[in-house]
């Protein structure tokens, strides 16, 4: 065989792949359609009055903060005024190199406690420990420096409540986040852990660190990210948790049961993605143990964070996911095709193995080889628009059941201009803007595999939408 | 002749490219036709839906109040915001003559003939604002209609049911009730807890519900009494306790005795709460220790310092919790034996409960 003709099973490679990778979309697509049906509730139901039953397990919000001065007190503001019978706020000052732990100080009024606590996981020097005196339920601790997930272990050696929720200083959270995602913890006693929808916060306007109205942002850049938002939370995760088998909670919110993650052994610090990283162990432990757990997804919006605005801020941040997702995916490989994994090993590992790591691979190499198997002659350009055709209006048609099941459930944008922006984004996402996010994370599995450390990069953050509030 | 072949193949290639793009492409715009028309639709019906609550607002309030409001025709479109808009202010009433202004009404525009017809309905939405509606209309011959849905697949429905069958006759409910929560796995029991409270069940009901679960609680699974015993929390200490003896019995497995050493409410109880502060569980040690705070006697007091020296943090801090409970002697008393405690973990403890209550 000639290196043209080679070139010419190249489509066939391509197309195959690309037959595969939308077959799944579209089961995982028709699985989140089932759920959304089955988790909201029946109309009239959100109606009824929601008392707490006093069985509600107290939670412990765990933030961790590193140089977040100008915002974390109006974060904090917010976190107080959740709605849930029994919450603590533990903040980890991360070794912060601003005034973060003196704006903590002075605004809610610190005072040293002689904390004695349980070292579950190790983590770096503890330097102090703080209570408020203006907020019995909050805490603050501060370390030297290291990292969100060392910080994170810390707020675990320190949290007193069986479940813990993990939130990002900057997080939008609906007053019913808590609520909403204790849920499933209160329905099955197996569950260990629950993820919600994370939307985009950028277009909205918040105010006193609460959503007041949902909108869509200016930047054509971000209201791509919130059609891809839609695609990942709506069916995504949707899709795998029916399966029990997902495998990423977003680090911007989640909930867990304190002891599943102490048995996991906490967050790992040597990865920059801890949040998938945590997920997959705690599916290895408790699968290779034959203990019966759920991890599941609740697909009501309870938090809405901001999504970058510069194509160098989202170069950084998408080439960390996919490190994160290699570096998960490599320390869980035990899992792939064990006898024990379930559909955890048998279905989603392969899945995100083939089609999320290996993906970008497959995308750019295989339209490069197009590109050249056209300039070779060996491939027509009708033939090459036929396979530009097939890639793009699949794409356009995942994102549109994604809109669609957005629209059946929760139908957070209303409006007709909003319903256009949002059809413009999906075609500018498959048209140019699908295939950079494939070349930065195909930079990033080289730069994992040719062992560069990874980064977490600086989110730089306008909060534009965020009104003036904060505690009074 | 391979030149040929090669050539039809990769024309049907290209022939399956052009159909899946196309096919996409299709079915993109009419997935986006179809989520127009839903945004459509939904502001058609909230246009409706504003219109409907303009007019009945007015109407429904001056009837909690107990005047005789003119009244229009139900329009059978509006029939199901009119009675959310009904059952909400239904539940932020409070008092007899409010309740009695809105049912007059409700009977005057036909709700109770609406709510019936929802029922009938296959919508999960339809029905639950139907039972809702007949919960607060609480007519007797509606039991019979009702009762069959606590047996519906979706548990909200059947905690539905359950509400308005509490409303309409609670006698005849709970045993209704208690059948179902053995095999109703998928009720949250902390929606049925709830449900309970908002009864506002009688003693004699209480005591009754109390009986059953007693009777039959030697032929739970672990399972089920780990799901069931936080019922226990709305009873009288005296309908219980004996039903906790029963469950603190050595040879219970450590969740069962956990779940029942939360409901540890009676001084009868006290030698089985001390005799499970040197349980092997840690849970259960931890429990120990907590019903031992509400339990115990000055006497307990050496066992709940030695308690503070447990291997398990819990242990240790509901040990010092329960010391400082005011039952073991003053804080400033307490303190001082603190001092002089051997064990550094114990201090330490003893210490940051001590800092939590000066806080």
């Amino acid at each position: 065989m000639t290196g043209l003709a080679a070139l010419g099973v190249v489509p066939w490679i391509f197309l195959g792949y690309f037959v595969a990778l939308q077959l799944t979309y579209v089961v995982l697509d028709l699985l989140a359609l089932g759920e959304i049906r089955r988790a909201t509730p029946p109309g009239g139901a959100a109606e009824l009055p929601q008392s707490y039953s006093g069985l509600e397990p107290p939670v412990s919000l765990l933030v961790p903060a590193y140089n977040e001065a100008p915002t974390i007190v109006a974060a904090l503001w917010s976190m107080l005024q959740l709605e849930y019978p029994s919450f603590e706020i533990v903040v980890v000052n991360d070794g912060s190199t601003d005034a973060t732990l003196e704006v903590l100080k002075r605004e809610l009024d610190l005072r040293p406690f002689p904390e004695a606590t349980r070292i579950s996981v190790p983590t770096r020097r503890v330097r102090g420990r703080y209570r408020s005196e203006r907020f019995r339920n909050l805490r603050v601790i501060d370390k030297e420096n290291g990292g969100k997930a060392d910080a994170l272990n810390a707020a675990i050696n320190s949290a007193r409540s069986p479940l813990v929720c993990v939130v990002d200083a900057d997080s939008v959270l609906q007053r019913d986040s808590l609520s909403r995602a204790v849920r499933p913890f209160l329905e099955d006693a197996t569950t260990i852990a629950c993820g919600g929808t994370i939307r985009i916060a950028n277009g909205c306007r918040v105010s006193e660190g609460f959503l007041e109205q949902v909108g869509l942002p200016r930047s054509w850049l971000v209201r791509i990210q919130v059609v891809e938002y839609f695609r990942a939370f709506l069916f995504g995760r949707l899709g795998w948790s029916p399966l029990n088998a997902m495998l990423i909670i977003s680090g911007a919110f989640g909930v867990f049961r304190r002891e599943a993650v102490v048995a996991a052994g906490g967050y790992r610090t040597d990865t920059v993605g801890e949040d998938m990283d945590l997920v997959v162990r705690l599916h290895r432990t408790f699968r290779l143990s034959g203990t019966p757990y759920r991890i599941v997804f609740v697909p009501d919006p309870i938090c809405w964070t901001e999504a970058p605005e510069s194509l160098r801020v989202l170069r950084a941040q998408r080439m960390r996911w996919q490190r994160g997702l290699l570096e998960s995916l490599a320390a869980g490989r035990s899992l792939l095709f064990h006898r024990r994994g379930g559909a955890v090993g048998w279905l989603a590992f392969p899945v995100a193995l083939l089609f999320d790591a290996l993906g970008p691979v497959v995308e750019v190499v295989g339209l490069a080889l197009m590109v050249v198997a056209v300039v070779a002659g060996s491939l027509s350009v009708p033939a090459f628009l036929a396979f530009l055709l097939a890639a793009v209006g699949m794409g356009l048609f995942l994102s549109a059941s994604a809109l669609l099941l957005e629209a059946m459930s929760f139908h957070a944008y209303q409006r007709p201009s909003q319903l256009a922006a949002l059809f413009g984004a999906m075609v500018a996402e498959n048209l140019g803007y699908r295939q950079l996010t494939s070349w930065w994370r195909l930079r990033a599995l080289v730069l994992w595999l040719v062992r560069r450390p990874g980064r977490w990069g600086t989110m730089e953050r306008s909060a534009s939408w965020q009104a003036p509030g904060g505690p009074r | 002749m391979e030149a040929a072949l090669a050539t039809s193949g990769s024309d049907a290639l290209v022939g399956v490219a052009y159909l899946i793009g196309v096919v996409s492409l299709v079915l993109t715009l009419l997935l986006t036709l179809q989520v127009a028309w839903l945004q459509l639709a939904a502001r058609r019906l909230e246009r409706r839906q504003r219109r409907c609550l303009e007019t009945w607002r007015p109407i429904l309030y001056d009837a909690a109040m107990g005047e005789a409001p003119a009244v229009p025709p139900l329009a059978p479109d509006d029939e199901a915001t009119f009675l959310l808009l009904w059952n909400q202010l239904q539940d932020g009433l409070r008092g007899r003559s409010s309740r009695e202004g809105l049912n007059r009404l409700a009977a005057t525009v036909g709700a109770h003939a609406a709510a019936l017809r929802a029922l009938a309905r296959k919508a999960a939405a339809s029905r639950m604002l139907a039972l809702r509606t007949l919960r607060y209309l609480g007519e007797p011959a509606d039991f019979d209609r009702v009762e069959p849905l606590l047996d519906a697949p979706e548990a909200p429905i059947c905690l539905a049911a359950a509400r308005a069958l509490f409303h309409i006759d609670r006698a005849a409910a709970t045993p209704e009730l208690w059948t179902r929560l053995r095999t109703r796995v998928d009720w949250p029991m902390a929606q049925v807890a709830a449900l309970l409270r908002d009864s506002d069940l009688g003693e004699a009901e209480l005591a009754g519900l109390a009986t059953a679960i007693n009777g039959q609680v030697h032929r739970l699974t672990t399972a089920e009494l780990r799901r069931i015993l936080p019922l226990l929390a709305i009873f009288d200490e005296a309908d219980v306790s004996p039903m906790v003896h029963r469950l603190l019995a050595p040879f219970q497995v450590p969740e069962v005795l956990s779940a029942a050493l939360k409901e540890a409410r009676g001084p009868a109880l006290l030698p089985d709460v001390v005799r499970l502060c040197t349980h092997p569980a840690w849970p259960v040690r931890t429990q120990a220790a907590t019903a031992l705070g509400r339990l115990g006697r000055p006497e307990h007091r050496d066992l709940l310092l030695g308690m503070m020296a447990d291997p398990q943090w819990w242990v240790r801090y509901r040990a010092a919790q329960a010391l400082l409970s005011g039952r073991f002697g003053e804080a400033g008393e307490l303190a001082a034996l603190g001092d002089r405690l051997s064990d550094r973990f114990a201090r330490d403890i003893l210490c940051h409960v001590l800092a939590e209550g000066r806080a």
